[in-house]
């Protein structure tokens, strides 16, 4: 018999990923290399962990944030310039200095017990190629993404368990194709309409006393349809008795018996509107539809999360995806949820850097803590209901923001309103009560602008001591800081997602 | 050994469990038990493609015999098409997606539903409203209750045709007319019999697959 398509794609994917023999249970016996049991643990109470990444587009450069160099020490340079340097403030009680501006100082008052700011050296300055990276650790585990092992891991029982609002890399999909495709990533392109794409029926007929356009016959007569679709027309259709071996076709019947219901039955298309009813423009009760009591709680916090225009459009999306990120972690949707600064002009965010670099990064670090930062208060507040039934906490207690800084920029100061193009070194902010938080890993040196690395076991950082004004560091010093690998994989143990070949990078996880 | 173990594979074992991973699994093929002794030969290489939100808008709009912008508009303002860009198949340059995603996403069902839902509903409203002549629920009296199977198959023939371009065969119009009466029993009328009947056809994967 032929080998179809499906198990020749499903035997081509084991195989590139050495995962044959664990597959089969057979590894060591083969003797076959990279053969080993794939392992991803649940946390150990069993309870879920959420991962929040915040896509920092266009490269958000640590020196101009957390691991700033102070002017008075930033060394200059003929032919160089000066190593981009700021006034920096040591914010009392904490073991961070940021560059003097409100939106970071304010960032480590609220919430240094639990940040993590470390030095990391990525390993691409593509775009999207350093986007994908730093979601899925330079293919750290079978090319699948951080979203998807913890949606694996922790959203079986979610009906959306990796949410995706991202774009670039950020958006893009893992390469395993073993996956279950549940858990790959929902594209979410705005998240103020993106509610009314989970019911199948309530809000499309204006309400009235009438056969359909009463709520009540409608949703009968869509429960008697969709058997009758399902379970006799597409029996009996010359077409799906051909095609019966289509995939494509074989995932939308797989949604309609699992997730569709699912999605349904717990009224996410209410829980997850977060915008009230604004009579002509959003009618919402003349449809039958009601927003999440929060609403207005929410719309306190992110005020630009408002739509402004006839497509829905948010006057913010950075403010409509945080606001949309608390509603599915607060309403059991997901696991996973993946955000990504747009930016002012909607398109560049960071990489506005390379023309006038330091009001891009001022910009736009501001406005991610600030979103971020928002949404950790949200979740600080907001109770964990476990298996039980019993409050457990509060969903940040078991959540984790990390800000995929993307890569580095240059680290000289060239000339007044000077541009900066990309740069491998940098540094990466993680926000978590699952991590050893309170700590900052590796510092800026004053002579070249380099974060180094850091003693893995004890955090002690590694300056290049030997080297002097303007010299660089060779990208093979070892003293630089951890790349992806190390990194991601230290984040997914603090998440509780082990697998095979893992590392970390113990100082994180205390 | 090596030699063993490719042998096992091509040899046709359906399932392979990884730790964690669970085959994506549909179930019984609800086609299977229903087909004769002389059975359909499925097509081996049933490489489908989904009709992207372009695509269905036309066909729809041909079908039901409306302007595309009458098809379905969200609250009465917002483009479906737009709303629903990404599960229906389009790309969103403003968001960075350039390519649509492969296949269906958790809500691509959902959002077909609600795209032909109001689009069933829209041209039904019509030829309920009588401002112009009925188009396409023309056989049955919609306001009414009971429906003579005749009338059923002339309004169900005209749904087969306009949506999938055929004829329905004689156990496809049994089906059609056995659903009736718990329409109505569920409160609804002959007009929510042909709404459910239009539904079900557009929603259908011979009328979302090519």
């Amino acid at each position: 018999m032929p080998l179809d398509r499906d198990r020749r794609r499903l035997l081509q994917g084991l195989l590139a990923t050495g995962s044959l023999g664990g597959a089969l249970g057979l590894g060591g016996a083969l003797g076959l290399p990279g053969m080993g049991r794939v392992q991803v643990a649940r946390a150990e109470d069993g309870d879920p962990r959420f991962l929040i990444i915040m896509g920092c587009f266009g490269g958000a450069s640590m020196i101009d944030c957390f691991m700033p160099v102070a002017r008075r020490d930033a060394a200059v340079v003929d032919g160089r310039g000066r190593v981009i340097s700021h006034d920096v403030v040591r914010v009392d009680g904490t073991p961070f200095s940021c560059v003097d501006r409100a939106a970071p100082r304010s960032f480590i008052e609220r919430h240094h017990q639990d940040m993590v700011v470390l030095g990391t050296q990525s390993s691409s300055v593509n775009h999207f190629v350093a986007q994908a990276r730093w979601v899925n650790g330079r293919d750290v585990h079978r090319g699948r993404t951080m979203a998807e092992m913890v949606s694996l891991a922790h959203g079986a029982d979610m009906p959306l368990p990796n949410v995706n609002m991202g774009r670039g890399g950020y958006a893009v999909t893992g390469t395993d194709p073993t996956l279950d495709p549940r858990y790959r990533a929902e594209v979410v392109t705005n998240p103020v309409t993106f509610p009314l794409s989970t019911h199948g029926s309530k809000g499309v007929i204006p309400v009235g006393d009438t056969g359909a356009a009463d709520p009540e016959v409608l949703g009968r007569l869509m429960q008697r349809t969709r058997a009758f679709r399902d379970e006799e027309l597409e029996a009996l259709s010359p077409f799906s008795r051909t095609f019966v071996n289509s995939r494509r076709r074989r995932d939308l019947l797989v949604n309609r018996r699992g997730s569709d219901p699912e999605l349904e039955a717990r009224q996410l298309i209410e829980r997850l509107l977060y915008v009230p009813d604004l009579g002509e423009i959003l009618p919402l009760g003349e449809y039958g539809l009601t927003t999440n009591p929060e609403a207005e709680r929410i719309l306190d916090e992110f005020r630009r999360a408002m739509p402004y225009n006839t497509s829905g459009t948010p006057r913010d999306r950075l403010d409509a995806q945080a606001a949309l990120t608390y509603l599915l972690l607060r309403n059991g949707a997901s696991a996973a949820v993946t955000l990504t600064e747009p930016g002012t002009d909607g398109f560049l965010a960071f990489d506005q850097s390379h023309q006038d670099h330091a009001a891009a990064q001022a910009t736009h670090w501001d406005r991610t803590l600030t979103a971020a930062s928002k949404l950790i208060e949200l979740l600080s507040v907001a109770p964990y209901v476990n298996a039980e039934g019993t409050i457990d906490g509060t969903l940040w207690d078991r959540s984790m923001v990390v800000f995929a800084t993307e890569f580095g920029r240059d680290k000289w100061e060239t000339h007044d309103g000077f541009g900066t193009g990309h740069h491998l070194n940098n540094g990466l902010l993680a926000i978590s009560p699952l991590l050893a938080g309170g700590q900052q890993l590796g510092e800026a040196d004053p002579d070249s602008g380099f974060i180094c690395g850091f003693d893995r076991e004890t955090g002690a950082p590694t300056p290049f001591t030997e080297l002097g004004p303007g010299e660089d560091p060779l990208f093979s010093d070892p003293r630089l800081p951890p790349g992806e690998e190390e990194v991601c994989g230290t984040l997914l143990a603090a998440l509780g997602v082990s697998y095979e070949g893992q590392r970390t990078i113990p100082v994180m996880l205390g | 050994m090596r030699c063993l173990l490719l042998a096992t594979l091509l040899a046709g074992c359906d399932a392979i469990e990884l730790s964690g991973v669970t085959p994506v699994d549909v179930g019984p093929d609800p086609a299977a038990d229903t087909l004769p002794s002389d059975a359909w030969t499925p097509a081996t290489r049933a490489d489908l493609r989904m009709k992207r939100w372009r695509q269905l808008s036309q066909d729809l709009s041909g079908a039901l015999k409306l302007q595309p912008d009458e098809l379905c508009r969200e609250t009465g303002n917002f483009d479906c098409n737009e709303i629903h860009v990404v599960p229906l198949g389009g790309v969103s340059i403003d968001n960075g997606l350039y390519a649509p995603i492969d296949g269906a996403s958790v809500t691509t069902g959902l959002a077909i539903e609600r795209v032909l839902l109001s689009a069933c509903w829209n041209r039904l409203q019509r030829d309920l409203n009588g401002e112009e002549s009925p188009v396409v629920f023309t056989a049955i009296p919609l306001e009414e209750t009971v429906l003579e199977d005749d009338a059923a198959d002339r309004q169900a023939t005209l749904l087969w045709q306009r949506l999938l371009a055929r004829d329905p065969s004689a156990e496809e119009l049994a089906a059609a007319r056995a659903l009736h009466p718990g329409v109505v029993a569920d409160g609804g009328r002959n007009a929510e019999w042909a709404l459910g009947l239009c539904v079900a056809l557009g929603t259908s994967s011979e009328f979302l697959f090519y």
